[in-house]
C-alpha cells in the first residue's frame, strides 16, 4: 500500500445556496486537510445560480467544485467522485446536510437525498461520512398567500 | 440483483432520447384505454335505453343516434386535443394548459381529477380483465380469488412499466392490434353480411334479457340523455396522449397529433361501427352474456375467430390500465414540480421512467381493488365526471390560449376549442345530473380532498423556502462549541481509528462512550481501556435489557443538559468485511444501523461513520 500523498480533504454537500449548508460551513473550519464544496449539477440553470450565490453569499473562502453526474444518480455520483478523490489521501470526510424536520410525516415529502448518499458512501476505505441534520423551525414562517 | 432481473439495467440519462416511441407504440401505449371502451360502450348505452319503461326495439332505435351523438363529440373532443398537443409539446394536458390559462383553482381540479380517474382505469380495467378471465369455463375455479389475480396482474404491469415506457409499449402493442384487427373484422364482416341479408338477428331470450318488453314501451328525454352520458364513456382516455407528447420520438408534437388522430379514427369508427350492428343484429342488454359476445357468436359462430374476439378483449380491457401507468406517473411528476405532490414524483428512477409515481399508481389502484373485493364496475360512473371536467376545463383553457397568443389561424382555434368546451360543459351537467346518485358525486367529495392535500404539501414546500433563506452573515464561519463522542462496542483497531478521527476534531469535550449489559461487563471494559491506556476519559452506561439506542439518546440528553453545545457528533466506527449488504456485514453493523437511523432524527446531532475495514487491501468497491 502507497503512503498517502496528498492531504486529506473535508467535502461539503451543497444542493442549493440556502441554510442547509450552515451547519456544515460551521464545522469545516474545525477539520484537518483541504475544504471544498461540492454540488453535483443534475440541472445546469440550478449550478449556475448557486455559483452566483456562492459569489455573493461571500463564500470564496470555501471553493465550489460543479461535478457532472454523467448519467448516473446524485448519490451514484458522488460515489464516484469521492473514490476517485480518496485514493492517495489520507482521509476524505464528507459532510451531507439532511432536513430535520419536525413532524416524521414530513419526511414523506422530501426526498432524503442526504440520506441516500450516506447509504451510497457506506464502507468505503478512508472516507468518513457525517450526516449533519439541519433544524427547521416553521413555527414564525407564514407562507404568505398559500 | 432481482430488481435488475425484473426491472433491468440502469439507464444513463443519455439514453433518455432512445426511449422515446414512435407512433405505433405511442398508440398502443396511450389509446389502449379509449380504445377499449369500444368494447362496452354500446352495450352501456343499451342498458339505459332498453329498460325501465323503455323496450328493446325503442332502445335500439335510439341507439345509432346517441352513437352519432358521441362519435360527433370524438370528434371535435380530439380536434381540440391535437391543438393542446401543438400549443403545449412538454406536456401535462388539461392540468398544464388550465395553469397556464386559467389559474390554479381549475388547473388543480383538472389536476385532481385526472389523477382520480387513472387510479380508477387501473382498478376498473385490472377488475373487468379478472372478470373476463375467471369468465373461461376452465378458469371459473378463480372467481372467489378474484383480488389475488387482480394484484398479480397488476404486479405485472407495475413491473413491465417499471422496465420503460418503450419496452412496456412493445410487449403490449400486440394485443391492442389484435382486438383492432379482430373487432375491424367483426364489424366489417358483420355489416356487410348482414345489409346483404345473409345474417339473422340475434334470437330473443326473455329469460336473459335484463329489461322488462321486447318493444313498444316509452323513452323519454331524461333516459336518452342519460344513455348519452353512458355511452360518453367511450371518450374516457382520449387526453392521454396530450398528456404524454414528451414520450414521443421527435418532431414529438407532431407524431403524437398524428398519433391523436389515428386514435380519434380508430376509436370512432370501431364505436359507431358497433352500434350500427347492434341496430341490425339486435343483442339485448344482459348480465350473462355481454352484448359484444352476442355479436361475435353471431357474426363469427363459436369457432376459433370468437375466441380471439374474447381472448382479445379480456386482453384490452386489462390493458387500459396501461395508459394510466404511462400518463399518471407524467402527470404527478409535473405536478410535483409546481410543488402540489411530494417531489420524489418528479424524479425519473434508473430506467428513466417515474418509477415512484408508478409504484403510487399501484399501491392506490391496489387497495381499491382489495376495497371493493374485486368487482369495481361501481366505479365506472365516477370515471365520466372527472373526465368530462378535465376536457372542459381544457378546452376553456384552449380558448383563453387562442385569445392570448393571437397565432396564426387563432380564430378558428377558438371556434374549434370554444364548441369543444361547450359539448364537453354539457356533457358534464348530464352526467352529473343523470348519474348523481349512482356515484358522480362521489368525485365531488374526493376531488376537493385532493385538492386540499395538493395546497397543504405546495404550503409545507413554500414554508420550507422561506425557513431555508440565508443571509451572507450567516455563512462566516464561526467556532463551534463542539462535543464528540465515540461509540465503543469492544476495544478494537476500529476504535482506534475512531478516536484518531474524534481528536482531529478538536472538540471542546471528547468522550467514550460504552453501554454496558452488566456491572461484570462494565468492569470488564474498563479494565481493557485501562490497558490500552487510552487518554479520553470512557462514559459507561448500564442498559440490562441491551437496548442500544434508547441508552445512547439518555446519555446525549445527559450531555446536552451537561454542556450548552452547538453540536453533538456521534462518530459510529463501521466494520466492513465485504459487501455491503453481505451476511457478515449485516451481522456486525445491525445494531450500529439502528442506531445510526434513529440518531439521525435526534436534533443538533451529527452523526459520522468511520469505517474500519477487516481483511486485506483493495481497491474500493
Amino acid at each position: 500500500m502507497t503512503a498517502p500523498h496528498r492531504p486529506g480533504l473535508v467535502l461539503v454537500l451543497v444542493g442549493a445556496a440556502d441554510r442547509r449548508m450552515l451547519p456544515a460551513l460551521h464545522l469545516v473550519p474545525q477539520l484537518d486537510g483541504e475544504a471544498r464544496a461540492l454540488h453535483v449539477a443534475v440541472d445546469p440553470e440550478q449550478a449556475a445560480a448557486l455559483a452566483a450565490a456562492w459569489v455573493q453569499l461571500g463564500l470564496a473562502w470555501l471553493p465550489l467544485e460543479l461535478a457532472e453526474p454523467g448519467g448516473a444518480t446524485v448519490a451514484a455520483a458522488v460515489r464516484n467522485l469521492v473514490v476517485r478523490e480518496a485514493a492517495g489521501r489520507p482521509r476524505v470526510t464528507v459532510l451531507v446536510p439532511e432536513l430535520d424536520l419536525r413532524w416524521r410525516w414530513q419526511l414523506l415529502l422530501h426526498r432524503g437525498c442526504g440520506r441516500e448518499i450516506a447509504w451510497h458512501l457506506q464502507g468505503l476505505r478512508r472516507v468518513v461520512t457525517a450526516v449533519l441534520p439541519v433544524p427547521v423551525d416553521l413555527a414564525g414562517v407564514s407562507p404568505g398567500s398559500w | 440483483m432481482l430488481k435488475r432481473v425484473l426491472v433491468g439495467r440502469p439507464l444513463a440519462s443519455s439514453e433518455q432520447e432512445h426511449q422515446r416511441i414512435g407512433k405505433l407504440v405511442g398508440l398502443a401505449v396511450f389509446s389502449s384505454d379509449a380504445i377499449s371502451s369500444t368494447a362496452y360502450a354500446t352495450e352501456e348505452i343499451l342498458f339505459v335505453v332498453a329498460l325501465g319503461t323503455s323496450s328493446l326495439a325503442l332502445g335500439l332505435e335510439t341507439l345509432v343516434p346517441i352513437a352519432l351523438a358521441v362519435a360527433a363529440l370524438l370528434a371535435v373532443v380530439v380536434t381540440s386535443y391535437r391543438q393542446t398537443i401543438f400549443a403545449y409539446p412538454s406536456g401535462g394536458g388539461s392540468y398544464v394548459v388550465s395553469r397556464e390559462n386559467l389559474g390554479r383553482g381549475p388547473s388543480l381540479v383538472a389536476g385532481a381529477s385526472l389523477l382520480v380517474d387513472y387510479v380508477l382505469t387501473v382498478a376498473v380495467s385490472i377488475s373487468a380483465g379478472v372478470a373476463a378471465i375467471v369468465s373461461i369455463p376452465s378458469l371459473r375455479g378463480l372467481a372467489e380469488r378474484r383480488v389475488a389475480l387482480g394484484l398479480v396482474l397488476i404486479v405485472l404491469l407495475t413491473t413491465a412499466n417499471l422496465r420503460g415506457v418503450k419496452e412496456s409499449g412493445r410487449l403490449f402493442a400486440a394485443p391492442t392490434y389484435l382486438y383492432v384487427a379482430v373487432l375491424a373484422v367483426l364489424v366489417a364482416w358483420g355489416l356487410i353480411e348482414s345489409f346483404a341479408g345473409d345474417l339473422p338477428r340475434i334470437p330473443f331470450d326473455a329469460d336473459e334479457f335484463e329489461g322488462a318488453r321486447q318493444a313498444g314501451g316509452s323513452l323519454g328525454l331524461f333516459l336518452v340523455l342519460k344513455g348519452f352520458s353512458s355511452g360518453a364513456v367511450a371518450l374516457t382516455g382520449v387526453e392521454a396522449i396530450s398528456n404524454g407528447v414528451p414520450a414521443f420520438r421527435r418532431p414529438a408534437a407532431r407524431n403524437a397529433a398524428a398519433t391523436m388522430a389515428l386514435m380519434g379514427a380508430i376509436l370512432g369508427s370501431l364505436f359507431f361501427g358497433v352500434s350500427v350492428l347492434a341496430h341490425r343484429l339486435h343483442p339485448f342488454p344482459s348480465h350473462q352474456e355481454t352484448v359484444f359476445s352476442q355479436m361475435g357468436r353471431a357474426v363469427f359462430g363459436e369457432g376459433p375467430l370468437y375466441l380471439v374476439l374474447q381472448v382479445a378483449t379480456a386482453a384490452i380491457l386489462t390493458l387500459a390500465a396501461n395508459t394510466a401507468y404511462a400518463d399518471f406517473p407524467r402527470l404527478c411528476s409535473i405536478i410535483a414540480r409546481d410543488s402540489y405532490l411530494p417531489r420524489q414524483l418528479a424524479n425519473r428512477g434508473d430506467r428513466l421512467v417515474f418509477s415512484n409515481g408508478i409504484v403510487f399508481l399501484a399501491v392506490a389502484a391496489g387497495a381499491l381493488l382489495v376495497a371493493f373485493g374485486g368487482l369495481t364496475n361501481a366505479l365506472i360512473p365516477l370515471y365520466a365526471v372527472g373526465v368530462f371536467t378535465s376536457f372542459t376545463l381544457s378546452q376553456w383553457g384552449m380558448v383563453r390560449h387562442h385569445r392570448r397568443v393571437r397565432e396564426p389561424g387563432w380564430r378558428r382555434g377558438v371556434a374549434v376549442n370554444a364548441t369543444g368546451a361547450t359539448a364537453t360543459g354539457l356533457v358534464l351537467l348530464i352526467v352529473a345530473s343523470t348519474k348523481f346518485t349512482s356515484g358522480a358525486w362521489v368525485p365531488l367529495v374526493v376531488v376537493p380532498a385532493i385538492i386540499a392535500l395538493f395546497l397543504a404539501i405546495a404550503r409545507h414546500y413554500v414554508s420550507i423556502d422561506q425557513a431555508l433563506v440565508i443571509e451572507p452573515a450567516q455563512v462566516r464561519p464561526e467556532v463551534l462549541n463542539h462535543t464528540v463522542v465515540v461509540l465503543v462496542g469492544r476495544v478494537h483497531r476500529g476504535v482506534v481509528k475512531a478516536l484518531q478521527y474524534a481528536r482531529s476534531l478538536r472538540p471542546n469535550h471528547l468522550a467514550a462512550l460504552y453501554v454496558s449489559e452488566d456491572d461484570h461487563d462494565a468492569a470488564a471494559i474498563r479494565d481493557q481501556w485501562r490497558r490500552f491506556r487510552f487518554d479520553v476519559p470512557l462514559e459507561i452506561v448500564a442498559s440490562p435489557y441491551r437496548e442500544l439506542t434508547s441508552a445512547v439518546e439518555g446519555f446525549l440528553d445527559e450531555l446536552d443538559r451537561r454542556w450548552d453545545d452547538d453540536t453533538v457528533t456521534v462518530i459510529i466506527p463501521e466494520f466492513v468485511a465485504g459487501r455491503l449488504l453481505s451476511p457478515t456485514q449485516l451481522l456486525h453493523n445491525q445494531s450500529a444501523g439502528a442506531l445510526k437511523l434513529a440518531l439521525l432524527f435526534r436534533k443538533n446531532t451529527v452523526v459520522t461513520s468511520v469505517p474500519f475495514h477487516v481483511g486485506r487491501p483493495g481497491p474500493q468497491r
